[in-house]
């Protein structure tokens, strides 16, 4: 290699150097400090207001796992998850293949799913309790009208996180059809025309042998990004519910908050984000392994 | 010509206000490789898509070995496409690929789904045909050793013979090839187009092949079908249009790379002998007339003589055996490109004033027309 060229480069790599900078530092500040932080925290029993803490090991973990308040959070998150997931990717993963299929009305009905996405949680999460509420209510009103029994959607403990789940799914179903259909306009018209002439023009053949695996990719990050937002629940918690009743709602994020600004144990709320992120940031890592190596086709 | 090939009746089609085939109506016979010839955008591979069925003609019939195929799905019309791009289904490999018409078509939903098809009567011995065919269409293309590979492991030429195979593997009545030599590297597309050919006969698979490349057509077809602005020029055998092009397109086409065009009243006016040009048309007096000859169908002469038009040399190319020298026309006739022998092709010297003779047998008397376009009508030339 001769001189100038190695010039160059040194020069443009100090370049890349320059500009990487001012998104490393943001990065840093904003991301990795409070992260830290809070890895920290969590191995200490600070309060809010306390003037000192002190070093507990992994005491606040072992609490965690151990306190039923903790556990029921847990699993009413797992269960929010279970239903929320996989009810809307396929949901939605249906709906947006319809829609593709569907000549004038294709973008009313866009709009119509994509809606709920556009609009802020708290006020819909306000609509939602208007509708559901257990004299007024729209919905009751309808249920009365065809004869059946008015429910307490929101404060029935037996009720509450399934009617919960199902704003979930209302919520993630339009974010999940614009992907997906997003995704559907990528497929080479191509692969749908050999598989017309293939045998598969119609149907479950053609979304077997075309549709779906030419998806792949779009559809994992669909349930990973479904998993991670259904995971991190809050608004609905906290606008309709407060956790309540008995606990019915409790959920990772809610109880999080609960922790650390309703009883002001920074400590017990940072070992709770520290579970939360691994959480995260594991189902991220899968999803990295996983697009590199299955659904790539190379 | 043999009965039941594939035979189209006055197919129109237009994209809104665009006419993409005016008129189309030609027969090909069973086991006969038709070419069709054309520059891009003359409506060649709409024409191919519309026999597929891929695309809706307005009007007329097309009927595949004998049976209209109007309003019959693409996949019930017994044919197999081969796209430029291959179209190959990038999650499967290649044998699945190969596979897939038969799987689609010959196995149930449930026959074909993973874990389940165990339990289904007859799954295994009916996946156990279609493996045998798939093997066998690839040990015809040589393709044995890549079946367990990915479309996106293979090679151009090895992708192309995969496509090829998935339309091999259904034995259908007719073959459409839009243009699958394009995405090849020069070589092995010479090498490809023989054994496409190869194939083809031994099969004895009526063909239809897109192609904008003369030298292909000309190389392996029983006939072409030179198409220009959404219409068949002439269907002839390649000697014949070689020899005897219908009009000055179609020669340009057919005369590659270069074709020399001269005003018919140029060479009046200079006194050159026209008599014995051949006529494709009868000339029109009222219209402007052209005589179109290629470079080897001309000589020169060094000595400016009496039976010759004078030229004035411009420049010659090497072209390996042969050269072509650059000429004009005295008196305003322009340009003419004559193939000589590369030995004497030094003689040729920048400046250098010679006569051009014509041989006049080899020549043709053309009406002087505008290039096809969008607004010529159609016009009968079978």
């Amino acid at each position: 290699m001769t001189q100038p060229q190695t010039r160059t480069r040194h020069l443009q790599a100090r370049a890349g150097l320059w500009l990487a900078t001012p998104a490393a530092l943001l990065l840093g500040v904003m991301l990795f400090v409070p992260s830290a932080l809070v890895l920290l925290l969590s191995l200490t029993d600070y309060e809010f207001g306390m003037p000192g803490f002190a070093f507990v090991g992994l005491d606040n973990y072992a609490a965690m796992l151990a306190d039923p308040r903790f556990r029921g959070s847990f699993a009413n998150t797992a269960l929010y998850l279970a239903i929320v997931a996989p009810v809307s990717v396929l949901l939605a993963l249906w709906l947006a293949v319809v829609i593709d299929g569907q000549g004038i009305f294709r973008g009313l009905y866009r709009t119509v799913f994509f809606l709920p996405v556009t609009a802020t949680m708290v006020a819909l999460a306000t609509a939602w309790d208007v509708l559901l509420h257990p004299t007024f209510g729209l919905v009751n009103n309808l249920l009365a009208l065809l004869g059946g029994d008015k429910q307490r959607f929101l404060s029935d403990p037996d009720t509450a996180l399934y009617t919960l789940a199902f704003i979930g799914i209302w919520k993630q179903v339009g974010y999940n059809i614009l992907l997906i259909t997003a995704g559907l306009s990528t497929i080479p018209r191509n692969l749908y025309e050999a598989a017309a002439i293939d045998g598969a023009d119609a149907g479950w053949k053609k979304f077997t042998l075309v549709t779906f695996p030419m998806l792949g990719p779009v559809l994992l990050f669909v349930v990973v990004i479904t998993l991670i937002r259904a995971f991190s629940e809050f608004e609905t918690v906290a606008v309709l519910t407060n956790g309540g009743p008995v606990g019915a709602t409790q959920m990772l994020l809610f109880t999080l908050y609960e922790e650390a600004f309703r009883y002001f144990k920074v400590g017990m709320a940072s070992t709770i984000a520290v579970t939360f992120l691994a959480v995260v940031a594991t189902v991220s890592i899968v999803q990295a392994r996983l697009m590199d190596r299955q659904v790539h086709y190379v | 010509m043999t009965q039941h090939g594939l035979s189209l009746a006055h197919v129109t089609k237009s994209f809104g206000t665009t006419l993409a085939l005016r008129d189309v109506s030609f027969d090909v016979g069973a086991g006969e490789m038709v070419s069709i010839l054309g520059p891009s955008g003359c409506g060649k591979s709409t024409l191919l898509r519309v026999i597929a069925g891929l695309d809706d003609a307005q009007a007329g019939e097309i009927s595949i070995g004998g049976v209209n195929v109007r309003g019959i799905a693409p996949k019930d019309r017994e044919l197999a496409f081969v796209f430029q791009t291959y179209a190959l289904y990038p999650h499967m490999t290649a044998g699945q690929n190969i596979a897939a018409p038969l799987m689609m078509t010959q196995l149930s939903a449930a026959q074909r789904t993973p874990l389940l098809n165990r339990f289904v009567p007859g799954a295994r011995a009916a996946r156990a045909a279609i493996q045998a065919r798939v093997q066998a269409t690839a040990t015809m293309l040589e393709i044995d050793a890549l079946l367990n590979r990915r479309p996106g492991q293979l090679s151009g030429g090895q992708r192309q013979r995969v496509a090829l195979g998935r339309a091999l593997v259904r034995q259908p009545k007719l073959f459409l090839l839009d243009e699958p030599l394009a995405n090849l590297d020069a070589s092995l597309r010479v090498q490809t187009r023989s054994e496409l050919r190869t194939i083809q006969r031994k099969i004895g698979a009526t063909t239809l092949f897109v192609t904008h490349d003369q030298a292909e057509a000309m190389a392996i077809s029983d006939r072409i079908a030179v198409m220009f602005a959404g219409q068949i020029r002439q269907i002839a055998t390649p000697d014949e249009l070689y020899r005897n092009p219908v009009d000055i397109h179609v020669a340009r086409f057919m005369s590659q790379p270069y074709l020399n065009v001269v005003k018919a009243q140029a060479l009046w006016r200079i006194g050159a002998f026209l008599a014995e040009a051949r006529v494709a048309r009868a000339p029109d007096a009222t219209k402007p007339m052209v005589v179109a000859f290629r470079p080897e169908a001309c000589s020169l002469m060094p000595a400016q003589t009496r039976h010759g038009l004078p030229v004035t040399i411009d420049r010659a190319e090497h072209a390996g055996a042969e050269a072509h020298v650059f000429v004009h026309l005295q008196d305003g006739g322009g340009p003419c490109v004559v193939r000589v022998p590369s030995d004497d092709m030094a003689q040729w010297t920048t400046g250098r004033r010679a006569s051009l003779r014509v041989d006049m047998d080899r020549a043709w008397f053309f009406p002087d027309e505008a290039p096809p376009g969008p607004d010529q009508h159609a016009r009968d030339v079978a």
